[in-house]
C-alpha cells in the first residue's frame, strides 16, 4: 500500500515536473533549424508537422528523420546538433541564461546517428549538457562527438 | 563434432552479439574549428568511461563499456550524413567605438562589412549584439551608452536588408572589460560590441 502511494506520489511528481517547465519555456525558441534534407519532422504537443530551414524549435520538441533524412539545428547557446537518417532526438530540457552562459541541456537520442559541438552552456559549467540513449548517458566536458544508438537495448 | 558445432555456434553467437553492441557507439572527434579534442564521459550499467583522445571510442551495451578508438574514415563512413548536417559553427567578430560615442572607429567599419558577408552567406542567419563600455562616467550611464552602441550596429544590418527579428541586442555596460583598468580609464579596446553570427 504504501509502495503505491510512493509511487503515485512519484509520478505525479513527474508530471509536474515535465509540465512546469514546458508552460514557462514554450515560448521561447531554443535553437534555430539551420540544414535540413529529405523529409525531417517534428511533434510538437502531439502533432507531428515538417521542419524546414529557419524554423525555430522548442523544449519538448521531438526531431525525427526519415530513411533519406538529415537535420541541423544551432542553439541559442551556440551548441551544434545534427542527425543522420532515421533517428530520433527529444529535447528534453533546455535552459540558458545569456548573460551568465549557466544553463542545462539535456537531449535523448532515441534512435540514428547524432554529430554534436557543445556551447557555451558546457563552456561555462562542464558535464551541463547530457546526451541520454537506451543504452548509455553522455556528459559533455565539450567540444565535438559523434553518437549512434540502435533504439533496442 | 556435435562438441565443434556448439563452439561454432557458440563463437557465431558471440559475434552476432558484438556485432549488435557495436551499433551503439560514441566517437569523440577534433573540434571542426580548431582540431581540438574534448571529453565525453559515457556511463552505461554502472562502468564509466572518460573519451578523452582523438576518435576515442565506446561501444555502451551488452553489460560493458568497451573502449576502443576509431579513426575519421570510420566516423565518415558511419556518421557522414549527420556531420555533412551540422551548420556553419557561429562565429564571433569584436567591432570598436569611438569615445563616448555609437559612431564605429575608421577602422571598424571594413571589418562591419566582413561580418555582413558571413551572415549573407549562411542560411537562416542570426545575430547576437553585445554592446559595451570603458569605464568613463558613472556605470548606469555606460549601460545605456553600451545599448545604443548595440543598437547602432544592428541598424547597420537592417539598413543593408537583414531581417530585425533575426537580430537581438544587449547592453553590458562597463561589467565585461576587455581589458581590465581603474574606474573612469579611458580605454579604446573596451568601447566595442561583440556580435555573434549563427
Amino acid at each position: 500500500m504504501r509502495g503505491i502511494i510512493s509511487k503515485n506520489f512519484l509520478s505525479s511528481l513527474v508530471l509536474l515536473a515535465a509540465l512546469v517547465p514546458y508552460t514557462a519555456h514554450a515560448a521561447d525558441p531554443i535553437g534555430q533549424v539551420k540544414t535540413a534534407d529529405g523529409p525531417v519532422t517534428v511533434e510538437r504537443s502531439g502533432a507531428s508537422q515538417p521542419v524546414a530551414i529557419g524554423d525555430h524549435v522548442f523544449q519538448s520538441d521531438v526531431i525525427v528523420t526519415a530513411a533519406s533524412g538529415s537535420v541541423g539545428i544551432t542553439f541559442v547557446d551556440n551548441s551544434m546538433m545534427s542527425l543522420g537518417p532515421d533517428s530520433r532526438l527529444v529535447l528534453d530540457e533546455f535552459k540558458f541564461d545569456t548573460t551568465t552562459h549557466e544553463g542545462e541541456f539535456d537531449s535523448s537520442l532515441q534512435k540514428g546517428t547524432l554529430a554534436v559541438k557543445s556551447g557555451q552552456i558546457v563552456k561555462q559549467t562542464p558535464e551541463a549538457m547530457h546526451i541520454k540513449t537506451p543504452a548509455a548517458l553522455l556528459g559533455v566536458r565539450g567540444t565535438e562527438f559523434v553518437v549512434r544508438a540502435d533504439g533496442k537495448n | 563434432m556435435p562438441g565443434d558445432r556448439r563452439r561454432l555456434a557458440a563463437a557465431l553467437g558471440l559475434v552476432l552479439l558484438a556485432g549488435c553492441a557495436d551499433k551503439n557507439l560514441v566517437v569523440v572527434i577534433p573540434d571542426s574549428v580548431d582540431g581540438h579534442i574534448g571529453a565525453v564521459v559515457v556511463e552505461a550499467n554502472g562502468n564509466k568511461a572518460v573519451l578523452d583522445t582523438a576518435y576515442a571510442t565506446a561501444t555502451p551495451g551488452s553489460g560493458t563499456l568497451k573502449p576502443g578508438t576509431s579513426d575519421a574514415q570510420q566516423v565518415k563512413e558511419i556518421f557522414g550524413t549527420a556531420l555533412t548536417a551540422q551548420p556553419v559553427a557561429p562565429k564571433a567578430y569584436t567591432l570598436y567605438f569611438v569615445n563616448d560615442s555609437d559612431q564605429l572607429t575608421p577602422d571598424s567599419k571594413p571589418a562591419f562589412e566582413k561580418i555582413f558577408v558571413d551572415a549573407q552567406q549562411r542560411k537562416a542567419p542570426e545575430i547576437v549584439v553585445t554592446g559595451h563600455t570603458d569605464t568613463m562616467g558613472d556605470p548606469s550611464y555606460n549601460d545605456k551608452l553600451s545599448l545604443e552602441r548595440a543598437k547602432a550596429v544592428s541598424k547597420l544590418f537592417v539598413a543593408r536588408g537583414f531581417p530585425a527579428e533575426a537580430i537581438s541586442v544587449a547592453g553590458r555596460g562597463q561589467r565585461e572589460l576587455l581589458v581590465q583598468t581603474a574606474a573612469n580609464k579611458p580605454e579604446p579596446l573596451n568601447r566595442r560590441v561583440e556580435i555573434t553570427v549563427r
